[in-house]
Protein backbone atom coordinates (compact mmCIF):
# COMPACT_ATOMS: atom_id res chain seq x y z
CA UNK A 1 0.00 0.00 0.00
CA UNK A 2 1.46 3.67 -0.86
CA UNK A 3 1.75 5.77 1.79
CA UNK A 4 0.12 9.09 1.54
CA UNK A 5 1.57 12.09 3.24
CA UNK A 6 -1.34 13.62 5.37
CA UNK A 7 -0.10 16.90 6.86
CA UNK A 8 -0.44 20.04 4.22
CA UNK A 9 3.18 21.66 5.24
CA UNK A 10 1.08 24.51 6.33
CA UNK A 11 2.54 25.79 9.51
CA UNK A 12 6.36 25.40 8.29
CA UNK A 13 5.60 28.01 5.86
CA UNK A 14 6.99 30.63 7.58
CA UNK A 15 9.95 29.05 8.84
CA UNK A 16 10.62 28.48 5.27
CA UNK A 17 9.73 31.72 4.11
CA UNK A 18 11.96 33.00 6.83
CA UNK A 19 14.51 30.39 5.37
CA UNK A 20 14.22 32.30 2.17
CA UNK A 21 14.22 36.10 3.29
CA UNK A 22 18.17 35.13 5.15
CA UNK A 23 18.96 33.62 1.54
CA UNK A 24 18.16 36.98 -0.25
CA UNK A 25 19.31 39.31 2.13
CA UNK A 26 22.70 37.90 2.59
CA UNK A 27 23.25 37.84 -1.62
CA UNK A 28 21.53 41.33 -1.57
CA UNK A 29 23.54 42.52 1.40
CA UNK A 30 26.56 41.80 -1.71
CA UNK A 31 30.17 39.94 -0.91
CA UNK A 32 31.06 39.82 2.70
CA UNK A 33 34.47 40.20 3.73
CA UNK A 34 37.33 37.36 4.27
CA UNK A 35 37.89 37.62 7.47
CA UNK A 36 35.47 39.57 10.23
CA UNK A 37 34.80 39.04 13.78
CA UNK A 38 33.15 35.69 14.69
CA UNK A 39 32.93 35.80 18.51
CA UNK A 40 32.44 38.42 21.34
CA UNK A 41 32.72 38.35 25.00
CA UNK A 42 29.84 39.24 27.45
CA UNK A 43 30.72 43.02 27.16
CA UNK A 44 29.94 42.42 23.35
CA UNK A 45 34.09 42.64 22.50
CA UNK A 46 35.53 40.86 19.67
CA UNK A 47 37.69 37.73 20.73
CA UNK A 48 37.44 35.93 17.70
CA UNK A 49 37.93 36.49 13.83
CA UNK A 50 37.18 34.04 10.79
CA UNK A 51 34.95 33.80 8.24
CA UNK A 52 31.79 35.22 7.84
CA UNK A 53 30.54 32.91 5.53
CA UNK A 54 30.39 30.06 8.75
CA UNK A 55 27.52 32.16 10.05
CA UNK A 56 25.76 31.55 6.95
CA UNK A 57 26.47 27.99 6.50
CA UNK A 58 25.40 27.37 10.67
CA UNK A 59 21.95 29.21 10.17
CA UNK A 60 21.04 27.55 6.50
CA UNK A 61 21.76 24.19 7.69
CA UNK A 62 20.48 23.99 11.35
CA UNK A 63 17.23 25.55 9.63
CA UNK A 64 17.15 23.19 6.81
CA UNK A 65 17.55 20.30 10.22
CA UNK A 66 15.29 21.56 11.90
CA UNK A 67 12.19 22.30 9.71
CA UNK A 68 12.80 18.42 8.65
CA UNK A 69 12.47 17.41 12.02
CA UNK A 70 9.71 19.72 12.74
CA UNK A 71 7.71 18.47 9.52
CA UNK A 72 8.29 14.68 10.72
CA UNK A 73 6.46 15.32 14.03
CA UNK A 74 4.07 16.90 12.15
CA UNK A 75 2.96 13.76 9.72
CA UNK A 76 3.36 11.36 12.90
CA UNK A 77 1.26 13.66 14.43
CA UNK A 78 -0.94 14.05 11.77
CA UNK A 79 -1.65 10.48 10.88
CA UNK A 80 -2.94 9.90 14.62
CA UNK A 81 -5.28 12.87 14.18
CA UNK A 82 -8.58 11.73 15.59
CA UNK A 83 -9.77 15.17 15.14
CA UNK A 84 -8.21 18.57 14.27
CA UNK A 85 -5.72 19.08 17.26
CA UNK A 86 -2.82 21.60 17.29
CA UNK A 87 0.55 19.90 17.65
CA UNK A 88 2.93 22.41 19.45
CA UNK A 89 5.82 20.27 18.16
CA UNK A 90 4.85 22.48 14.68
CA UNK A 91 6.52 25.38 16.23
CA UNK A 92 9.79 24.14 16.83
CA UNK A 93 11.15 25.19 13.62
CA UNK A 94 9.92 28.50 13.57
CA UNK A 95 11.08 28.70 17.10
CA UNK A 96 15.06 27.63 16.24
CA UNK A 97 14.70 29.12 12.53
CA UNK A 98 13.56 32.43 13.85
CA UNK A 99 16.38 32.70 16.67
CA UNK A 100 18.91 31.56 13.56
CA UNK A 101 17.88 34.48 11.35
CA UNK A 102 17.24 37.20 13.64
CA UNK A 103 20.89 36.51 15.08
CA UNK A 104 22.41 36.06 11.47
CA UNK A 105 20.58 39.46 10.62
CA UNK A 106 21.62 41.19 13.64
CA UNK A 107 24.94 40.16 12.44
CA UNK A 108 24.94 41.16 9.25
CA UNK A 109 23.42 44.67 10.08
CA UNK A 110 26.78 44.48 12.64
CA UNK A 111 29.34 43.65 9.74
CA UNK A 112 27.31 46.57 7.47
CA UNK A 113 27.85 49.61 10.23
CA UNK A 114 31.59 48.28 11.22
CA UNK A 115 30.92 49.16 14.81
CA UNK A 116 33.71 47.78 17.29
CA UNK A 117 31.16 45.84 19.35
CA UNK A 118 28.16 43.73 18.95
CA UNK A 119 25.29 44.40 20.51
CA UNK A 120 23.45 40.31 20.80
CA UNK A 121 20.30 41.41 18.55
CA UNK A 122 17.74 40.37 21.02
CA UNK A 123 14.76 42.49 20.05
CA UNK A 124 15.30 41.56 16.49
CA UNK A 125 15.44 38.06 17.53
CA UNK A 126 12.27 38.28 19.44
CA UNK A 127 10.20 40.02 16.73
CA UNK A 128 10.89 37.71 14.09
CA UNK A 129 10.41 34.25 16.18
CA UNK A 130 7.02 35.90 17.98
CA UNK A 131 6.06 37.03 13.68
CA UNK A 132 6.60 33.44 12.90
CA UNK A 133 4.90 31.61 15.64
CA UNK A 134 2.17 34.17 15.40
CA UNK A 135 2.29 33.20 11.70
CA UNK A 136 2.35 29.72 12.49
CA UNK A 137 -1.06 29.34 14.62
CA UNK A 138 -2.85 31.07 12.70
CA UNK A 139 -1.51 29.12 9.09
CA UNK A 140 -2.93 25.87 11.64
CA UNK A 141 -5.97 27.30 12.18
CA UNK A 142 -6.73 27.43 8.40
CA UNK A 143 -5.22 23.95 7.51
CA UNK A 144 -7.54 21.29 6.80
CA UNK A 145 -8.02 18.33 8.82
CA UNK A 146 -7.44 15.09 6.59
CA UNK A 147 -8.65 11.63 7.66
CA UNK A 148 -6.01 9.03 7.55
CA UNK A 149 -6.34 7.13 4.57
CA UNK A 150 -4.01 5.10 5.29
CA UNK A 151 -5.73 3.92 8.13
CA UNK A 152 -5.88 0.21 8.76
CA UNK A 153 -8.99 -1.12 10.23
CA UNK A 154 -8.54 -4.55 13.07
CA UNK A 155 -9.76 -7.51 11.08
CA UNK A 156 -11.88 -10.42 13.03
CA UNK A 157 -10.13 -12.42 15.18
CA UNK A 158 -13.10 -15.00 16.03
CA UNK A 159 -12.20 -17.94 13.98
CA UNK A 160 -8.37 -17.88 15.46
CA UNK A 161 -10.17 -17.82 19.18
CA UNK A 162 -11.79 -20.49 18.72
CA UNK A 163 -8.72 -22.26 16.79
CA UNK A 164 -6.73 -21.50 20.03
CA UNK A 165 -9.75 -22.51 22.12
CA UNK A 166 -9.95 -26.33 20.62
CA UNK A 167 -6.07 -26.62 20.97
CA UNK A 168 -5.98 -25.19 24.70
CA UNK A 169 -9.10 -27.47 25.71
CA UNK A 170 -6.89 -30.39 23.92
CA UNK A 171 -4.50 -29.99 26.44
CA UNK A 172 -1.67 -28.66 23.77
CA UNK A 173 0.66 -25.85 24.18
CA UNK A 174 0.98 -22.78 22.19
CA UNK A 175 2.89 -19.46 22.32
CA UNK A 176 2.85 -16.17 20.32
CA UNK A 177 5.98 -14.59 19.61
CA UNK A 178 6.85 -11.15 17.97
CA UNK A 179 9.98 -8.60 18.02
CA UNK A 180 9.87 -4.79 17.67
CA UNK A 181 13.79 -4.56 16.46
CA UNK A 182 13.54 -1.39 14.13
CA UNK A 183 16.67 -0.73 12.12
CA UNK A 184 17.26 2.62 13.46
CA UNK A 185 17.34 1.35 17.39
CA UNK A 186 20.03 -1.03 16.25
CA UNK A 187 22.00 1.76 14.41
CA UNK A 188 21.08 4.24 17.63
CA UNK A 189 22.70 1.08 19.84
CA UNK A 190 25.48 0.48 17.74
CA UNK A 191 26.56 4.32 16.49
CA UNK A 192 26.69 5.40 19.90
CA UNK A 193 28.42 2.81 21.39
CA UNK A 194 31.02 3.86 18.65
CA UNK A 195 31.00 7.15 19.38
CA UNK A 196 30.68 6.90 23.20
CA UNK A 197 34.03 4.97 23.25
CA UNK A 198 36.25 7.10 20.65
CA UNK A 199 35.11 9.58 23.42
CA UNK A 200 36.14 7.91 26.29
CA UNK A 201 39.37 7.15 24.49
CA UNK A 202 40.10 10.59 23.61
CA UNK A 203 38.64 11.84 27.40
CA UNK A 204 41.09 8.61 29.00
CA UNK A 205 44.14 11.55 28.25
CA UNK A 206 42.51 14.20 30.25
CA UNK A 207 40.94 12.30 33.28
CA UNK A 208 40.84 9.14 33.42
CA UNK A 209 37.28 8.17 35.74
CA UNK A 210 35.67 10.29 33.42
CA UNK A 211 36.68 8.39 30.28
CA UNK A 212 35.58 4.99 32.12
CA UNK A 213 32.29 6.68 33.22
CA UNK A 214 31.60 7.58 29.09
CA UNK A 215 33.14 3.74 28.33
CA UNK A 216 30.92 1.86 30.69
CA UNK A 217 27.78 4.19 29.74
CA UNK A 218 28.72 3.51 26.17
CA UNK A 219 28.73 -0.14 26.47
CA UNK A 220 25.56 0.17 28.37
CA UNK A 221 23.97 1.00 25.34
CA UNK A 222 24.37 -2.05 24.01
CA UNK A 223 21.45 -3.23 25.90
CA UNK A 224 18.86 -1.74 23.84
CA UNK A 225 20.07 -3.75 20.96
CA UNK A 226 17.68 -6.23 20.10
CA UNK A 227 14.06 -4.30 20.60
CA UNK A 228 11.40 -5.42 22.29
CA UNK A 229 10.03 -9.14 22.16
CA UNK A 230 6.21 -9.92 23.35
CA UNK A 231 5.43 -13.84 24.44
CA UNK A 232 2.09 -14.98 24.77
CA UNK A 233 2.11 -18.40 26.57
CA UNK A 234 -1.37 -20.43 28.25
CA UNK A 235 0.62 -19.10 31.77
CA UNK A 236 1.43 -15.29 31.06
CA UNK A 237 2.25 -12.64 28.73
CA UNK A 238 5.37 -10.94 28.89
CA UNK A 239 7.92 -8.16 27.30
CA UNK A 240 11.86 -8.74 27.07
CA UNK A 241 13.88 -5.74 26.19
CA UNK A 242 17.29 -5.41 24.65
CA UNK A 243 20.11 -8.12 23.85
CA UNK A 244 19.65 -9.84 26.89
CA UNK A 245 15.61 -10.42 26.43
CA UNK A 246 15.54 -8.71 30.35
CA UNK A 247 11.85 -9.19 30.85
CA UNK A 248 10.36 -5.54 31.53
CA UNK A 249 6.92 -6.99 31.90
CA UNK A 250 5.52 -10.27 33.27
CA UNK A 251 1.55 -10.19 33.45
CA UNK A 252 0.19 -13.81 34.60
CA UNK A 253 -2.50 -14.96 32.62
CA UNK A 254 -5.14 -15.69 35.25
CA UNK A 255 -4.83 -11.98 36.83
CA UNK A 256 -5.44 -10.28 33.70
CA UNK A 257 -9.13 -8.46 33.64
CA UNK A 258 -9.52 -7.79 30.14
CA UNK A 259 -7.91 -7.36 26.69
CA UNK A 260 -9.10 -5.05 23.45
CA UNK A 261 -7.44 -3.83 20.68
CA UNK A 262 -6.44 -0.82 20.25
CA UNK A 263 -5.01 2.22 18.31
CA UNK A 264 -2.77 4.97 19.56
CA UNK A 265 -0.85 8.08 19.10
CA UNK A 266 2.97 7.29 19.79
CA UNK A 267 3.81 11.14 19.98
CA UNK A 268 0.29 12.54 21.52
CA UNK A 269 -0.16 9.76 23.82
CA UNK A 270 2.90 8.18 25.04
CA UNK A 271 5.16 11.42 23.55
CA UNK A 272 7.74 9.06 21.16
CA UNK A 273 8.64 5.26 21.30
CA UNK A 274 10.17 2.35 23.71
CA UNK A 275 9.10 1.73 27.14
CA UNK A 276 6.51 4.84 28.05
CA UNK A 277 4.17 5.75 30.86
CA UNK A 278 1.36 8.80 30.56
CA UNK A 279 0.31 8.78 33.84
CA UNK A 280 -2.41 6.40 33.44
CA UNK A 281 -1.06 3.98 31.20
CA UNK A 282 2.77 2.24 30.38
CA UNK A 283 3.04 1.44 26.96
CA UNK A 284 5.81 -0.91 25.16
CA UNK A 285 6.07 -0.79 21.69
CA UNK A 286 8.86 -0.10 19.07
CA UNK A 287 7.11 0.92 16.38
CA UNK A 288 3.40 1.41 14.73
CA UNK A 289 0.82 2.39 16.55
CA UNK A 290 -1.56 -0.75 17.03
CA UNK A 291 -1.45 -3.13 19.88
CA UNK A 292 -3.50 -4.42 22.42
CA UNK A 293 -4.48 -2.53 25.79
CA UNK A 294 -4.52 -5.30 28.74
CA UNK A 295 -6.25 -3.92 32.13
CA UNK A 296 -5.77 -6.27 35.31
CA UNK A 297 -7.53 -7.28 38.16
CA UNK A 298 -5.93 -4.40 39.97
CA UNK A 299 -6.89 -2.38 37.38
CA UNK A 300 -3.44 -1.68 36.38
CA UNK A 301 -3.64 -0.60 32.64
CA UNK A 302 -0.78 -1.86 29.70
CA UNK A 303 -0.45 -1.18 26.33
CA UNK A 304 1.91 -3.89 24.28
CA UNK A 305 2.22 -2.91 20.21
CA UNK A 306 2.49 -4.86 17.51
CA UNK A 307 2.79 -5.80 13.85
CA UNK A 308 0.13 -8.58 13.98
CA UNK A 309 -2.47 -6.97 16.81
CA UNK A 310 -5.27 -9.07 15.74
CA UNK A 311 -2.72 -12.49 16.36
CA UNK A 312 -1.78 -11.53 19.33
CA UNK A 313 -5.34 -10.45 20.43
CA UNK A 314 -6.24 -13.62 19.61
CA UNK A 315 -3.55 -15.45 21.36
CA UNK A 316 -3.97 -12.74 24.86
CA UNK A 317 -7.52 -13.69 24.86
CA UNK A 318 -7.39 -17.40 24.21
CA UNK A 319 -5.08 -17.88 27.21
CA UNK A 320 -6.80 -15.36 29.52
CA UNK A 321 -10.42 -17.37 28.97
CA UNK A 322 -8.45 -20.46 29.74
CA UNK A 323 -7.41 -19.42 32.78
CA UNK A 324 -11.08 -18.39 33.73
CA UNK B 1 4.96 -16.38 15.06
CA UNK B 2 2.39 -18.37 16.09
CA UNK B 3 3.14 -21.86 17.00
CA UNK B 4 0.87 -24.62 18.75
CA UNK B 5 1.55 -28.07 19.44
CA UNK B 6 -1.16 -30.63 19.29
CA UNK B 7 -0.60 -33.64 21.62
CA UNK B 8 -3.26 -35.65 19.53
CA UNK B 9 -1.64 -35.04 16.18
CA UNK B 10 0.28 -38.06 15.39
CA UNK B 11 3.59 -35.73 13.62
CA UNK B 12 6.20 -35.48 15.31
CA UNK B 13 6.48 -32.28 16.90
CA UNK B 14 9.21 -30.48 15.24
CA UNK B 15 7.17 -31.20 11.80
CA UNK B 16 4.40 -29.46 13.32
CA UNK B 17 6.58 -26.35 13.59
CA UNK B 18 8.01 -27.16 10.74
CA UNK B 19 4.64 -26.71 9.24
CA UNK B 20 3.12 -23.70 10.74
CA UNK B 21 6.43 -21.69 9.92
CA UNK B 22 6.27 -22.51 6.36
CA UNK B 23 2.09 -21.44 6.74
CA UNK B 24 2.82 -18.41 8.04
CA UNK B 25 5.04 -17.77 5.35
CA UNK B 26 2.90 -19.00 2.88
CA UNK B 27 -0.01 -16.58 4.48
CA UNK B 28 2.53 -13.58 4.51
CA UNK B 29 2.51 -13.58 8.33
CA UNK B 30 5.65 -14.19 8.30
CA UNK B 31 7.68 -11.57 6.05
CA UNK B 32 11.29 -11.72 4.96
CA UNK B 33 13.78 -10.70 7.63
CA UNK B 34 11.14 -10.79 10.13
CA UNK B 35 12.73 -12.61 13.04
CA UNK B 36 12.13 -15.85 15.10
CA UNK B 37 12.88 -16.57 19.04
CA UNK B 38 15.87 -18.35 20.25
CA UNK B 39 15.62 -22.02 20.80
CA UNK B 40 15.98 -22.09 24.48
CA UNK B 41 13.27 -19.54 24.55
CA UNK B 42 10.61 -21.52 22.12
CA UNK B 43 11.61 -25.08 23.70
CA UNK B 44 10.75 -23.32 27.49
CA UNK B 45 7.66 -21.07 26.42
CA UNK B 46 5.75 -24.22 24.96
CA UNK B 47 7.27 -26.82 27.01
CA UNK B 48 9.70 -29.20 24.99
CA UNK B 49 13.08 -30.62 24.52
CA UNK B 50 15.34 -27.52 23.18
CA UNK B 51 16.43 -30.68 20.39
CA UNK B 52 13.26 -30.48 19.15
CA UNK B 53 13.02 -26.87 18.83
CA UNK B 54 16.79 -27.42 16.97
CA UNK B 55 15.72 -29.76 14.60
CA UNK B 56 12.80 -27.93 13.36
CA UNK B 57 15.06 -24.68 12.75
CA UNK B 58 17.80 -26.89 11.33
CA UNK B 59 15.16 -28.21 8.95
CA UNK B 60 14.15 -24.86 8.14
CA UNK B 61 17.45 -23.94 7.34
CA UNK B 62 18.22 -27.20 5.12
CA UNK B 63 15.35 -26.21 2.88
CA UNK B 64 16.56 -22.32 2.90
CA UNK B 65 13.74 -20.38 4.85
CA UNK B 66 15.71 -19.40 7.90
CA UNK B 67 19.07 -17.87 8.17
CA UNK B 68 20.82 -19.43 10.85
CA UNK B 69 23.92 -17.85 12.73
CA UNK B 70 25.64 -17.66 16.17
CA UNK B 71 24.77 -15.12 17.96
CA UNK B 72 21.71 -14.17 16.67
CA UNK B 73 18.09 -14.67 16.52
CA UNK B 74 16.89 -16.57 13.12
CA UNK B 75 15.44 -14.63 10.40
CA UNK B 76 12.87 -15.65 7.86
CA UNK B 77 15.00 -15.70 4.32
CA UNK B 78 13.08 -17.45 1.64
CA UNK B 79 9.78 -15.54 0.54
CA UNK B 80 10.21 -15.06 -3.25
CA UNK B 81 9.16 -17.62 -5.74
CA UNK B 82 11.93 -20.24 -7.17
CA UNK B 83 13.23 -18.51 -10.68
CA UNK B 84 13.79 -22.11 -12.11
CA UNK B 85 10.04 -23.62 -11.31
CA UNK B 86 11.09 -26.86 -13.57
CA UNK B 87 13.75 -27.56 -10.74
CA UNK B 88 11.08 -26.79 -7.94
CA UNK B 89 8.71 -29.24 -9.75
CA UNK B 90 11.21 -31.93 -9.75
CA UNK B 91 12.06 -31.54 -6.05
CA UNK B 92 8.74 -31.85 -4.68
CA UNK B 93 7.86 -34.84 -7.54
CA UNK B 94 10.83 -36.69 -5.71
CA UNK B 95 8.96 -35.85 -2.28
CA UNK B 96 6.15 -37.10 -3.45
CA UNK B 97 6.71 -40.17 -4.66
CA UNK B 98 8.86 -40.82 -1.19
CA UNK B 99 5.58 -40.14 0.18
CA UNK B 100 3.29 -42.58 -2.32
CA UNK B 101 5.73 -45.14 -1.74
CA UNK B 102 5.25 -44.84 2.26
CA UNK B 103 1.56 -44.83 1.54
CA UNK B 104 1.25 -47.86 -0.70
CA UNK B 105 3.83 -49.83 1.77
CA UNK B 106 1.07 -48.80 4.80
CA UNK B 107 -1.45 -50.19 2.45
CA UNK B 108 -3.21 -47.55 1.15
CA UNK B 109 -4.69 -47.77 -2.51
CA UNK B 110 -3.66 -45.54 -5.40
CA UNK B 111 -7.55 -44.24 -5.40
CA UNK B 112 -7.02 -43.38 -1.77
CA UNK B 113 -3.81 -41.81 -2.02
CA UNK B 114 -5.82 -39.62 -5.27
CA UNK B 115 -8.58 -38.87 -2.48
CA UNK B 116 -5.97 -37.66 0.45
CA UNK B 117 -4.50 -35.09 -2.42
CA UNK B 118 -7.88 -34.16 -3.68
CA UNK B 119 -9.14 -33.07 -0.28
CA UNK B 120 -5.76 -31.71 0.84
CA UNK B 121 -5.42 -29.16 -2.41
CA UNK B 122 -8.78 -28.14 -1.65
CA UNK B 123 -7.84 -27.61 1.96
CA UNK B 124 -4.88 -25.21 0.53
CA UNK B 125 -7.30 -22.72 -1.51
CA UNK B 126 -9.70 -22.25 1.22
CA UNK B 127 -7.55 -21.15 3.62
Amino acid sequence: MKIKLLHPLWTHVPAVAALIFIIVYTIAMGPLPSVAPTHWDFHGNINSYGSPNLGFGITVGLSVLFIGISVLFDELWARQEKKKKFNWFSLFDELVVGFLVGSYTGYLQYLKSGDSTFPFPWVLILIITGTLLILARILDVWRPYRPNPNKVVFSDTTTLEKELAEKIKSGGSFVHWESQNPWWLSLLSIGLTIIMLAAAVVAWFAIAWVSLVVAVAGLSMLFIYGGLQTTVTRQEIAVGFGILGLKVLRLKTDEIESIELVEFSPIADFGGYGIRWNGQIMAYYMRGSRGIKITTIKGKKYIIGSDRPEELYAVAQAAVNKSK
Amino acid sequence: MLISIDKNDARPLYLQMVIQIKEQIRKGTLKQGDELPSVRELAKSLGINMHTVRSAYIKLREQGIINLSLGRRATIARLNQPEDKRAAAAEITARLEEIMTDALLMGLKPEEIQEILNRQTEQLKNR
